[in-house]
């Protein structure tokens, strides 16, 4: 179908408050689809004032990405993405105590990696009930992944509600390079296993509150190889907990404006796990549109997490636990990123280009206690991206 | 629906059809019995004289989205498309003679959406207004009924209220269904052919319900800043077609294209990016819904 007018999207919006009238218009089957995006993301160089020693400059990734989504006869949709990444930088392995407060250590030479990813689902629709079955593999040199999901969508019979539930597993193997010269682990798993469940209300013609929750349950090796603690003139390998259950309850609001004809969206993330770190998102998106072909779309997202107990820049004991980590997305901290989005409507492709700005400090964090925590990343994220239909 | 009906269904067995059929004859009888005009008993006439009265009533879920939709219908169309025409429609299909100026006067008295005090939740008439929800309701009805038939598996058929249409998909080897518009003047005459697989198709003119008064054609849409039908004479066209994602959006299109001036009528067409087709006073075919035209006498 052709792009509809604001006349028609605005009757078409008010018709949907009346029962059943969502189920139909969502009957118009999506189209098939082509989409290609180009990501371009660019870590900060660490300031060399906080540098140790290694090499400054953090990871740059490349990264292209393509979907094709089919639909087959009336009830079927089957989507595929494929996902090729190329990264290269160094990256924060320890923290030492410095004179005037910790220094990064990072890895001397630069890592050069790639990383392949490909996933695939079928949809199936039948009556109330979206049905959907998920399949992906994804791999590097040192680390491979197979996962799957399942989940089941159903509609209310008014049309104004639905309820979604799903589950997922993923087995992870990680295989570190150069395991015996640095001391790493050589071959390591974990499993992850998780359920969500969430419900879509409309609230009236121009208001929609989505919520949900979801736990998650990993267990194995759930340390990060690469990265080292510095306890008292010692280099040890980071240890972590091997199980981890975490909770997140997500919720959206989504308002459309009639006389701007934009709309508000509005998100909120509680983060919990037992391993005693909690962490709040909140994002706030502008969509206007601009004459008939145009959409610009500001948004703000403020993130702010504390640590978990067993965290610490550096340690001057050994801890009787046997838990240590200096990674820095561990840390007390918060963030805040300022994005842009622009995209270009035609009746059978769109064209969009996205940047996004990403600052973290530990004086940005809501909770928690802030240490001086030198590898706190900011980057710059570029987007590129162009869809068919047809 | 006081009009011609028809449901048609292909099912893997007859039972099957049947029971479908059944459930969507009932959801339509439902919905003739609650919003029609031409019963007393209706709900919309009980709620029409609970609504005159200090204090206003509070309508149910589903008469309060009709009312928001046909809020939305009036501000798009700057007045244009009222559902509390009643009065003037009433004036127009009961007489044979053409009504002086003083009859339309009095009868544009009683109308006005502007003039309703509608909340959301709560409404408020002044004493005579009558609301005519014909232009919203068997539309509604045909989608009511399509949704149904889709939710129970139905893929194949269609579900036609008086010509206001809803395709469910095509027929079970996958041909389209082959659809003639008819020419608004010889009624037996289609003036184009169309494939359609599924979606809503309704039409507006005066193919169905118009007055014949001193050998010439009155149409059922009013205008209700004059007073008298839109026609060739006012607007030029005189009928649009169009295939929309409901019915009801089909049906709006259609009537909001013929209450619009001529000019205005074509261009809300052409920018709609809905399929159409209008066929003017001087029988011209426009628009994108005809891959076969059959050219007229």
């Amino acid at each position: 179908m052709a792009r509809l007018s604001d006349a028609i999207r605005t009757l078409m919006a008010s018709s949907l408050g009346l029962p059943g009238m969502q189920n139909l218009l969502a009957q118009e089957a999506p189209d098939d689809a082509f989409e290609y995006r180009y990501t371009h993301y660019d870590e900060a160089p660490l300031p060399l004032d906080k540098l140790a020693f290694g090499d400054p400059r953090r990871y740059e990734i490349g990264s292209h990405q393509f979907r094709i989504l089919k639909n087959l006869g009336d009830s079927y949709a089957l989507e595929l993405n494929y996902l090729h990444e190329a990264m290269s930088g160094s990256s924060p392995w320890y923290v030492v105590p410095g004179d005037d407060g910790p220094l990064q250590v990072m890895s001397g030479a630069t890592i050069r990696e790639r990383r392949n990813q490909v996933d695939i689902s079928l949809a199936r629709q039948r009556g109330d009930f979206t049905h959907t079955g998920a399949l992906g593999y994804s791999i590097e040199n040192d680390y491979k992944a197979l996962y799957g999901s399942y989940s089941e969508e159903r509609e209310s019979d008014d049309g104004l509600r639905t309820v979604s539930w799903g589950g997922s597993y993923s087995n992870d193997e990680i295989s570190p390079t150069d395991a015996q010269f640095y001391g790493r682990v050589a071959h390591a798993q974990r499993d992850s296993i998780s359920g969500s469940l969430s419900m879509t209300q409309i609230l009236n013609r121009n208001a929609v509150i989505q919520s949900g929750i979801g736990l998650t349950r990993q267990a194995g090796f759930l340390s990060d190889p690469y990265k080292q603690v510095w306890i008292g003139q010692a280099v040890l390998n980071d240890s972590r907990p091997d199980q981890r259950l975490s909770f997140a309850w997500t919720t959206r609001f989504r308002q459309y404006m009639e006389r701007s004809r934009a709309a508000l969206v509005l998100d909120y993330r509680f983060f919990r796990d037992d391993w005693k770190i909690t962490a709040h998102t909140f994002d706030a998106a502008w969509r206007q549109p601009l004459g008939e072909n145009w959409e610009i779309s500001p948004s703000i997202r403020y993130y702010s997490q504390n640590s978990p107990d067993f965290y610490q820049p550096y340690y001057l004991v050994l801890p009787a636990d046997g838990y240590w980590s200096s990674d820095y997305r561990l840390a007390t901290f918060g963030a805040l990123s300022y994005r842009l989005k622009a995209t270009f409507r035609q009746e059978r492709w769109s064209f969009s280009l996205g940047g996004e700005y990403y600052n973290s400090d530990e004086s940005l964090a809501i909770s928690g206690r802030p240490e001086n925590t030198p590898a706190l990343v900011d980057f710059w994220r570029v987007t590129a991206g162009f869809e068919v239909n047809f | 629906m006081g009009c011609p009906c028809e449901i048609k269904l292909y099912a893997e067995t007859g039972a099957i059809a049947r029971h479908g059929f059944k459930s969507a004859e009932t959801e339509v009888h439902r919905l003739d019995l609650k919003y029609s005009h031409y019963r007393e008993d209706s709900h919309l006439a009980r709620m029409q004289k609970w609504a005159a009265r200090p204090g206003g009533v509070d309508v149910d879920g589903e008469t309060a989205a009709l009312f928001n939709y046909a809020q939305t219908q009036f501000d798009i169309s700057e007045g244009m498309f009222d559902i509390t025409t009643r009065a003037l429609s009433a004036l127009w299909d009961s007489i044979k003679t053409i009504p002086d100026e003083q009859q339309i006067y009095a009868a544009l008295k009683k109308t006005g959406w502007d003039r309703v005090q509608w909340n959301g939740r709560n409404l408020q008439v002044p004493a005579g207004l009558e609301f005519d929800l014909g232009g919203v309701v068997k539309e509604y009805a045909v989608d009511r009924a399509a949704g149904l038939l889709i939710k129970a598996g139905f893929r194949s058929g269609y579900v036609d209220l008086g010509g206001d249409l809803y395709f469910l998909g095509p027929h079970p080897d996958g041909r389209p269904w082959k659809v003639g518009i008819r020419n608004p003047v010889k009624k037996n005459d289609p003036v184009a052919a169309v494939d359609l697989y599924s979606g809503g198709l309704a039409s507006s003119g005066d193919y169905e319900r118009y007055s014949e008064i001193d050998g010439s054609r009155y149409g059922h849409i009013i205008s209700p800043r004059t007073g008298w039908p839109v026609g060739p004479g006012a607007c030029g066209l005189s009928a649009v077609s169009t295939l929309a994602p409901s019915c009801l959006l089909a049906g709006s299109v259609s009537t909001l294209a013929m209450l619009f001036p001529s000019e205005k009528g074509i261009s809300f067409l052409k920018q709609s990016g809905l399929r159409w087709l209008s066929i003017g006073a001087d029988q011209a075919i426009n628009g994108t819904l005809a891959s076969d035209p059959i050219a007229s006498e």
